[in-house]
């Protein structure tokens, strides 16, 4: 894990610098009245007039003292910055993971025990619009109907302005308002797509011998289905959840900018249009720390689930 | 009368309109009996027992015609089924206990508690060690005849009427093998259950069966008294079946004294393998595959190569072609002319590639002309009995003794003068395992070929070697000529052997 961690900081860390634009320029090219010497000054300050891999190497130092700078932007530390925006895009991606869970697993049983049938043929038609749709403009598109012209539905943040003075339950109810649309929003990718997954699953573990076995046994349909076939249907689909959380990730991005939701998806939007590297590369290794520990998560899971893996003589 | 079938007719709805599986066939069981059901693969034997057993596909089969029985037909109670794949057949996330548990609970409303004794019970009737653990392991951590004996726990729980066995040895080591049919034999009689065995193998039939069907292309196309079809069968077909069963102490010309060079020397091959090699950890254990196997071979003789499965036999083939490299020890071959022919002629091959080019890679890598291969192709193909016709065909087009002669052409194009064949008629029905049998005989006395013979089946060895070598974990633990290991056989696993063949 931790050399793959090295290694994403690496190129992530050469690719941001290597891209036009400094974080200074924002107080520097775009006024008229900087000077050449006040610029360079500024690059010095900041330490950006060193070769690029001793940069990298200062920035490496800091790291391994958990220290992730100051924000070119406000002067304010990085892990501050993440540490407030951290939780609510946690709390987006963990409801979708589980919103994506409870619906795509039955979707797909169903349509891979009804092959062909109605139900099937829905929820593959679904499915193909779910993959086929932008999720912003999917998220304007609700924005619009149930923000705007039913006005059921916030239309932007996370919490209302008088979130303060709301009781427990009311605070409750005001979040749950407004986490509706964006969670649907980032779901609906992966609903497609799990329940594809768990159909195809389903359908090649119903032909297995074992199956059969059970069949042969009398057991009833939904103890064959239910405890033979599901319980193995499951090990692929526990890997490709692992699989997907960068892309999760990377959808709270837009998810957030669309909602204006002050998560860290958001946080990385606008620190890459000011070239902020700091706050970039930090957002970049709490991200891949989160994907790594999501597939060291999916593995133990896999071992815990599969028996094949877990045998050691 | 036990079960009786009449006009018994099955047929599989297929993208091209239906395939008739089983035609029409009317069969009795009686109690108590052990009626066996012979057949290649594809005469339709699976699938009528499974019409029996009420497993096959509404959607994708039709079944007509009558099932009767003198009970109340309950799968899974007192109608079960031990399947041929021992090692697909249990559920490999669940303890192989819990499977066998399944039968009390789902039928007799028993408690766990009840359950696990019964299965307990049944583990120890079948004759499994340390039943506890067995109870509580999963499917892979057992060998292929612990998970049959399994099967055969699940299947006996309620004492059935009648238990269907679908070729359950025929995926084992024959000394598994005839364990296993005498634990069927003997649970028979303790029950009183009828047996309907299925196989295709006229051997088994000889052991066991009181009668006898003979099933070809979805008909029955003999039937009777085990007695009568084997000393006397009336369809020329039983006969080919019956004849075409490879057995011991036939009389084979033997080619006499090795008088040619020495064309294959392997001296001292080791070779083991490593699990577990993982970033941190170099290797947690080592699996010794082949220790320390010295062989020689003369020119224009067979080797047999003789084992159950996991002892190495595999290794050592791959060994002597250079597809592997030995830790230790060394191969020596004069003339570098060495081919391989592998067990499974379906994997093998290239699906997407046509017979002809398959049969000629070996001299397209070499850059042969044009006009060079397509008289090699010809001549080849007329050795290994195929049809130039067919060299634009694909491999999935030709039947499975066809492939297995597509692999031989294939290794014959580069004009070797060492063939190793590892296993090369295993998957292949027995007349067809004939044919292919001789042909590599013939095949050797036009070409003058030297051979390896790997098989497991030591029917098929002694009619092909002209000396053995018996392989057990890795190492050669006797090494004679066919006439001296068959007659007087020294080594205890040689005798083991040679007592578990039918």
């Amino acid at each position: 894990m931790i050399p793959i961690l090295f290694g994403i900081t690496l190129i992530s860390f050469a690719v941001i610098h290597m891209a036009p634009g400094k974080p200074t320029d924002l107080v520097t090219q775009l006024n008229p009245k900087v000077s050449m010497e006040a610029r360079e000054k500024l690059n010095k300050i900041h330490g950006l007039d060193k070769p690029l891999y001793v940069q990298y190497l200062d920035w490496i130092k800091k790291i391994g003292r958990l220290d992730f700078g100051k924000s070119f932007a406000d002067s304010r530390p990085v892990i501050d910055k993440i540490a407030e925006r951290l939780p609510i895009t946690l709390l987006i991606n963990v409801l979708s993971i589980f919103i994506i869970f409870i619906v795509s697993i039955p979707v797909g049983i169903k349509s891979a025990l009804r092959k062909g049938a109605p139900f099937d043929k829905i929820s593959t038609v679904a499915v193909f619009i779910g993959f086929a749709i932008p999720s912003f403009w999917l998220a304007l598109l609700l924005i619009s109907f149930f923000g705007v012209h039913l006005g059921i539905l916030p239309v932007s943040g996370i919490v209302s302005l008088d979130f303060e003075k709301l009781n427990l339950l009311q605070k409750i109810f005001d979040l749950s308002r407004h986490l509706i649309l964006p969670v649907f929003v980032l779901s609906i990718g992966g609903i497609a797509g799990f329940s594809r997954y768990m159909r195809q699953s389903m359908l090649s573990v119903e032909h297995q011998d074992y199956i059969r076995t059970a069949r042969a046994k009398g057991l009833p349909e939904k103890e064959v289905i239910y405890r033979h076939a599901l319980k193995n249907a499951l090990l692929p689909i526990i890997t490709i959840l692992g699989l997907s959380i960068p892309a999760l990730l990377s959808g709270s991005v837009i998810v957030e900018k669309v909602f204006s939701i002050p998560g860290m998806g958001l946080l990385m939007f606008e620190s890459v249009f000011m070239r902020d590297y700091n706050v970039i590369m930090g957002i970049l290794i709490v991200s891949a720390f989160l994907t790594l520990l999501g597939n060291l998560l999916a593995d133990i899971a896999y071992v815990y689930a599969d028996p094949r893996i877990r045998y050691e003589k | 009368m036990l079960l009786k079938v009449k006009n018994l007719t099955i047929n599989f709805k297929n993208d091209d309109g239906p395939v008739k599986a089983v035609k029409g066939i009317d069969f009795e069981i009686n109690e108590n009996e052990v009626l066996g059901l012979v057949g290649e693969s594809g005469s339709g034997k699976t699938v009528t027992a499974l019409s029996i057993m009420d497993l096959l596909e509404k959607k994708t089969c039709c079944v007509e015609g009558e099932i009767n029985t003198s009970f109340n037909r309950v799968r899974g109670k007192n109608i079960t089924m031990v399947f041929q794949e021992p090692f697909t057949s249990l559920n490999p996330v669940l303890r192989v206990g819990e499977q066998v548990d399944e039968v009390m609970l789902t039928h007799e409303k028993a408690s766990a508690k009840e359950a696990r004794s019964h299965t307990l019970e049944l583990f120890r009737k079948v004759m499994i060690k340390e039943p506890e653990r067995v109870y509580d392991s999963y499917p892979h951590a057992l060998s292929g005849g612990q998970r049959q004996r399994v099967m055969l726990a699940m299947a006996i729980s309620l004492r059935p009427k009648l238990l269907i066995a679908d070729e359950p040895t025929t995926a084992l080591d024959v000394t598994i093998q005839k364990e296993i049919l005498e634990l069927i034999m003997r649970l028979k009689e303790e029950l009183g259950m009828a047996v309907f065995f299925i196989t295709h193998d006229f051997d088994i039939i000889k052991k066991i069966a009181d009668r006898v069907l003979v099933m070809k292309n979805g008909r029955i196309v003999e039937s009777g008294l085990r007695k009568s079809v084997l000393s006397d069968p009336k369809n020329e077909y039983t006969k080919k079946l019956i004849d075409a069963v490879p057995s011991i102490g036939g009389a084979f010309p033997g080619k006499g004294k090795k008088t040619g060079e020495v064309v294959l020397e392997a001296k001292d091959l080791t070779k083991s393998f490593y699990l577990e090699k993982g970033f941190f950890r170099k290797h947690s254990s080592r699996i010794s595959a082949v220790s320390e196997v010295s062989l020689k071979i003369h020119e224009g003789r067979t080797l047999g190569v003789v084992g159950e499965s996991g002892c190495g036999k595999t290794t050592l083939a791959r060994l002597l072609v250079g597809l592997l490299k030995a830790d230790k020890g060394e191969v020596r071959c004069p003339e570098k002319n060495i081919q391989i022919v592998f067990q499974d002629p379906a994997s093998s091959l290239d699906p997407r590639m046509r017979m002809g080019d398959i049969v000629l890679e070996g001299l397209t890598i070499r850059g042969a002309k044009r006009r060079e291969k397509e008289l090699v192709l010809r001549e080849i193909l007329f050795n290994a009995r195929l049809n130039y016709k067919d060299r634009m065909k694909l491999p999935h087009e030709f039947s499975g003794g066809e492939r297995q002669r597509i692999a031989i052409a294939r290794s014959l194009a580069v004009k070797p003068r060492v063939l190793i064949l590892d296993e090369p008629v295993s998957s292949l029905d027995v007349i067809i395992q004939k044919e292919v049998l001789g042909l590599l005989k013939d095949l050797q006395k036009e070409l003058f070929l030297t051979y390896v013979f790997i098989s497991h089946d030591l029917r098929v060895i002694e009619y092909m070697s002209d000396d053995v070598a018996v392989i057990e974990n890795g190492r050669i633990v006797e090494l004679a000529s066919r006439e001296k290991l068959y007659e007087s056989p020294q080594h205890a696993y040689t005798k083991k052997l040679l007592r578990s063949v039918l």
